[in-house]
């Protein structure tokens, strides 16, 4: 073996202790940051696509009446890369020279060109078309294999005759007899077979893709209302896609196609990315403390093998392979630890848009990222290895032999002051270059960065900048301990004073967990906050019935009113998606609370139907306000414009599906342009009188349901339990950050536990000397107690006191990338629990030094050399 | 230059917490206009009170420390005209050391701290590993090959040092107090180790000291005193009688 294997490997194998928590605190923050990514990965991949037998376009989108340039609008539209039209409808196949009525199928028109680069349609053969003037058409599977077609074969299309067309005008379906002759077989000739994906599941694949102008041909004399299929940028933001398309267009966005891109859950995923980059930094931080540290242990080491001629690069190559296998084996042990804790937190339901955005058996590994963050964490861990060996070229020998070193503060100093450029320079700059974060690249993503490099900052630079200052506060606060315990506290204050660096970098390490703590806590504060004055308006003094078995709704409003129980009666049979979820509730209900109530003239343009009223999370999430214009589509009348007449979450909102964006237009509203039933239903919201006991509006309602002979048990929950149940959801969706919070902190627990230790064995014949004088094993655990609660509170107290300060930042930041409004919270329980857990961690971390100090033979410790 | 000579001093100044370049004669002095010689198979030691600059002394041989003033040679080449790199490789190819705190490297085995100069040059180990075995059984180490540096006693760690130093073939051994943490008797055992090198093995010694007994094994006794070394005032060995190597010292000394 080299001299620089043999030193490296002796150093390694003979002191596993320090190795293992070298090599563990960078392998946690790569295991961290693995985590973050596969989990995120995969609960995109969970993203529902189209229906099994069906095809739904990402985007489709129809344009309001009378918009003559439907190409410019799109065009003005950011985030559209590529649109193409198409409308569908049933149609017939012919196979020319059979005698045959035809086959049924459904016809599909789009821009074909358009339609292949945008990915709607793969084929699994085609032909190139030939010269015979024939129009090209593309057959599903099923058809063709029913009809034995194969690309090549001409066949004829026609539409059916048409039906006596069932339309709702004004509230009533009517058929529309088309008194028209047989439609005209059009001949064409198939040029290809679609695969059974996106389009060509349409109608189980029994279809025929045709060119719009085609098939505009082919339904000449019909009316066949075209819309638009978009492909999206997804860089882009989603919010402002919407807002322009909303202009002049009623759009249908497929729920599945933008999982993890709406603002609020952007925020959410990029603060989970950053939360990971904290960690990953964090483990860093404490393999260099460990190799730089540990080189102040080894200087005599360095001054034995200069005097017996080694090079200094060879004493620089043994530093540099301890480091390499240190960081090589943290690349291999943090990616493995990843994938286990990303499986462990995706079994228990805990996904990158938090407990609620479910992940079924799914596992899906980002090998691209997971390769990238190892090797970062690699290669930045094994810069780390060159402090200490740049160090070690630069030792004097003679001074080194002689038991002396540099002054550990001058080199804790030029560490920290490496580390500084390592961990606030080059690692985000890589992280940012390897890992793309989510949106556009806008002033959201300048914020998160400038946030993460001045959490960064602190962390580094604390001990470089103040650590006498750092030092001095932890003199003050040990005075005090000393007075109790005077052996255990002058031991302690010496360690302080002596390693005041030490003390700083393991101050940083705390108040970072600490300020990201009171940090979360607020946010989540804030969120808790908005849903809790939410509920005030949407939920207090309600009662939300499930399962009612189709009652005549009215009789119940009214035999619950006369027992003078409840005040109106929402029923919630009656929901369209156009574009977004709208009900149609009694406006003579409706006018007896809230809004409608305080305004007669208000209640009255609702009932006419003159317009909508929306929900505050729609009109944040859409920009709208009272007097905006919003186009519905619909199925008879197209698209209708109606107006916002007001915004108030009084109205509307139904437990089950739970969505707080939505629109209510009177009930004789949906009835006209939808025509929806609205005398039964099945679910209703109940606005009791105050006061009102809800048990006895249940039994009431249980009585009614008796009287009148009605089958089923409905389910009742009151609002005070909706309440609950939303907040308690908010806690849940941010455990994901409580685990990244927990494991960080941790980690900040190795690195002081690592710094101890190191403390410890430098002071080795000092405190050999001290048992040797009869110190006992008590007051040596006392000391480093003591230094720990002094760490402890004075991380936990500059962390909580950081973190409370940038609340208003992280919620404003959280404001304007959800669209929600949001209040900063008062200070509360999160900033002493941040300093009493910062105290229990710091002590904790002590906890091992101790046991190894008191282990040391005190003869081998004095016996020095 | 004399090409017999392994290691010469002309005329040497060095002085206390400075650097190399700058001898401030208002500065204590710790080497002042020294001139020494070691040649091939000879045994010179060096002897003064604590503090006297023998170490020092020592390490300026080495190459450790660039002195103020004056010319050092080793191996036959002036370390002044060498840079830091080619003064280490003449170290390492002409010196073999004995320190006083026996400076064991404590991650290594007693069999890994001895074979060190070997692995530093780089020379497979196995070409002579009967024969460190063999300079270890000698010493008495020969069932403590695994054995770490704090396993041991005081006098079995410097004769693992001693080992060491003999490993390297290294024509010069420089030897710093090698018995000033030892008893009497593991003394006695190093010191004839040290004379065995030199009278069987052809080995040069420079030693340094304060103990007259271990004085008493050299071929020539020298005297540092506050800074200066008269050669006028040298014992010649071997043989000396420690009690007249205690009493010039005692009476320089005052």
């Amino acid at each position: 073996m080299t001299l620089a294997t043999t030193i490296a490997w002796s150093s390694l194998r003979r002191r596993p202790g320090r190795a293992l928590f070298a090599l563990f605190g960078v392998a946690l923050g790569i295991a961290i940051v693995v985590a973050i990514f596969t989990v995120d990965h995969t609960t995109l991949a969970s993203a529902p696509g189209g229906a099994a037998e069906g095809f739904q376009a990402d985007l489709e989108v129809r344009p309001k009446p009378g918009l003559d340039d439907v190409r410019a609008a799109l065009e003005q539209v950011p985030g559209v890369i590529e649109s193409t039209a198409t409308f569908q409808s049933d149609g017939r196949v012919l196979v020319v020279g059979q005698a045959q009525q035809g086959a049924p199928l459904r016809i599909v028109a789009v821009e074909l060109e358009r339609a292949r680069s945008m990915g709607l349609f793969q084929l699994e053969n085609s032909i190139e078309p030939a010269d015979d003037g024939l129009p090209g058409v593309y057959l599903g599977r099923r058809t063709a294999q029913s009809l034995g077609l194969s690309a090549g074969d001409p066949i004829a299309l026609a539409r059916p005759l048409r039906p006596a067309d069932e339309t709702c005008v004004d509230g009533r379906m009517e058929l529309r007899s088309s008194g028209e002759r047989a439609p005209p077989w059009q001949r064409a000739r198939v040029l290809g077979i679609l695969a059974f994906e996106n389009l060509g599941r349409t109608s189980g694949g029994d279809l025929a893709l045709v060119d719009f102008a085609f098939g505009q041909r082919l339904f000449e004399q019909a009316f066949v209302e075209p819309r638009y299929w978009l492909a999206r940028d997804q860089t882009v933001d989603l919010e402002r896609t919407r807002a322009a398309l909303a202009k002049d267009f009623a759009y249908d966005l497929r729920a599945g196609s933008v999982i993890g891109q709406q603002a609020d859950e952007r925020a959410f995923r990029n603060g989970v990315r950053l939360a990971g980059m904290m960690a990953l930094a964090l483990g860093l931080f404490v393999i260099f403390h460990t190799l730089s540290m540990s080189l102040l242990e080894r200087v005599r080491e360095i001054g034995i093998l200069a005097a017996l001629g080694a090079g200094r690069s060879q004493i620089a190559g043994a530093f540099f392979l301890e480091g390499l296998a240190l960081a090589a084996g943290a690349a291999v042990v943090g990616p493995a630890l990843g994938l286990a804790l990303a499986k462990f937190l995706l079994v228990n339901h805990v996904s990158s848009l938090g407990i609620t955005g479910r992940v079924e058996n799914l596992f899906v590994v980002p090998w691209g990222a997971v390769s990238a963050l190892s090797a970062l964490g690699f290669a930045v861990a094994l810069l780390g290895s060159v402090f200490p060996l740049l160090e070690a070229r630069g030792t004097d020998t003679v001074a080194a032999l002689r038991g002396e070193s540099r002054e550990a503060a001058s080199v804790a100093r030029a560490f920290h002051l490496f580390s500084a450029v390592l961990i606030i320079g080059i690692l985000p700059l890589v992280f940012f270059l390897v890992i793309d974060f989510v949106g556009e690249d806008s002033r959201e993503l300048l914020g998160v960065v400038l946030m993460a490099v001045g959490v960064l900052a602190l962390l580094v630079g604390t001990p470089l900048l103040v650590p006498s200052v750092v030092g001095r506060l932890a003199g003050l606060l040990t005075r005090p301990l000393a007075r109790r315990w005077p052996f255990s506290g002058l031991l302690a204050s010496r360690a302080i004073q002596t390693g005041a660096p030490r003390i700083a970098a393991a101050v940083a390490a705390i108040a970072l967990v600490a300020a990201a703590f009171v940090g979360l806590r607020g946010m989540t504060k804030s969120l808790w906050l908005e849903t809790d004055r939410w509920a005030d308006e949407a939920l207090t003094d309600r009662l939300f019935v499930e399962g009612l078995p189709l009652v005549a709704w009215r009789a119940l409003a009214q035999d619950l009113e006369g027992r003078g129980l409840v005040r109106a009666v929402e029923v919630g049979s009656q929901r369209i998606d156009a574009p977004f979820r709208i009900l149609g509730l009694d406006a003579d209900q409706l006018r007896r609370v809230g809004p409608l109530a305080a305004d007669p003239g208000l209640a009255e343009a609702f009932a006419r139907g003159e317009g909508l009223l929306i929900s505050r999370r729609l009109a944040e999430q859409r920009g709208l306000g009272v007097g905006d214009t919003v186009p519905i589509a619909t199925p008879g009348s197209g698209v209708v414009p109606l107006a916002v007449l007001a915004v108030s979450d009084q109205y509307g909102y139904f437990r089950n599906p739970h969505e707080r964006a939505y629109g209510v237009i009177s009930a004789d509203l949906i009835r006209r342009l939808f025509c929806l039933d609205v005398e039964v239903a099945e679910s209703a919201v109940l606005h009791l009188a105050p006061g009102t006991d809800p048990l006895l509006v249940e039994a009431a309602l249980m009585g009614h349901l008796a009287e009148r002979g009605l089958p089923g048990q409905p389910r009742t929950f009151t609002g005070a339990q909706v309440r609950r149940w939303e907040l308690d959801d908010i806690e849940r969706d941010f455990l994901v950050f409580d685990v990244i919070l927990g494991l960080t902190a941790f980690l900040a627990a190795v690195g002081v536990l690592n710094g101890q230790l190191l403390s410890a064995l430098e002071r080795a014949q000092e405190l050999g000397v001290l048992r040797a004088l009869g110190a006992s094993g008590r007051q040596i655990a006392g000391s480093v107690l003591l230094e720990g609660a002094v760490v402890g509170l004075l991380g936990g107290g500059l962390g909580a006191f950081l973190g409370q300060s940038l609340v208003p930042v992280a919620v404003r930041s959280l404001e304007v990338l959800s669209g929600l409004d949001l209040a900063v919270p008062a200070p509360d329980r999160a900033l002493p629990a941040a300093l009493v857990g910062a105290l229990c961690l710091a002590l904790a971390a002590g906890l091992y030094p101790i046991w190894r100090m008191v282990r040391t033979d005190p003869v081998r410790a004095v016996r020095g050399g | 230059m004399n090409h017999a000579s392994l290691a010469r001093l002309e005329r040497v100044y060095h002085f206390f917490g400075q650097r190399a370049e700058s001898g401030d004669a208002a500065q204590i002095p710790v080497l002042a206009d020294v001139s020494l010689e070691v040649r091939p198979g000879q045994f010179v030691c060096v002897m003064g009170p604590s503090g006297s600059g023998k170490s020092t002394l020592l390490h300026v041989l080495a190459g450790l420390t660039r002195p103020a003033a004056g010319r050092v040679e080793l191996g036959g080449r002036s370390l002044g005209e060498l840079g830091p790199a080619e003064v280490t490789r003449q170290r390492r190819d002409t010196v073999g050391f004995v320190f006083q705190f026996f400076n064991l490297l404590p991650n290594l085995s007693v069999w890994e701290n001895v074979s060190i100069p070997l692995a530093i040059r780089g020379e497979p180990i196995a070409e002579r590993r009967g024969e460190l075995e063999g300079l270890l059984q000698r010493f008495g180490l020969g069932g403590r090959l695994p054995a770490l540096p704090h396993q041991l006693s005081g006098g079995q760690m410097q004769r693992v040092a001693v080992a060491r130093a003999l490993a390297g073939r290294q024509p010069l051994l420089l030897c710093d107090e090698p018995t000033g943490n030892l008893s009497q008797e593991n003394g006695r055992e190093i010191m004839h180790s040290l004379r065995r090198a030199v009278d069987e093995d052809g080995r040069s010694v420079l030693l340094v000291t304060h103990n007259p007994r271990d004085a008493a094994f050299a071929d020539r006794v020298l005297f540092l005193i506050d800074g200066k070394l008269d050669p006028g005032q040298a014992l010649e060995g071997p043989g000396l009688d420690p009690a007249k190597v205690h009493a010039s010292l005692t009476a320089l000394a005052i």
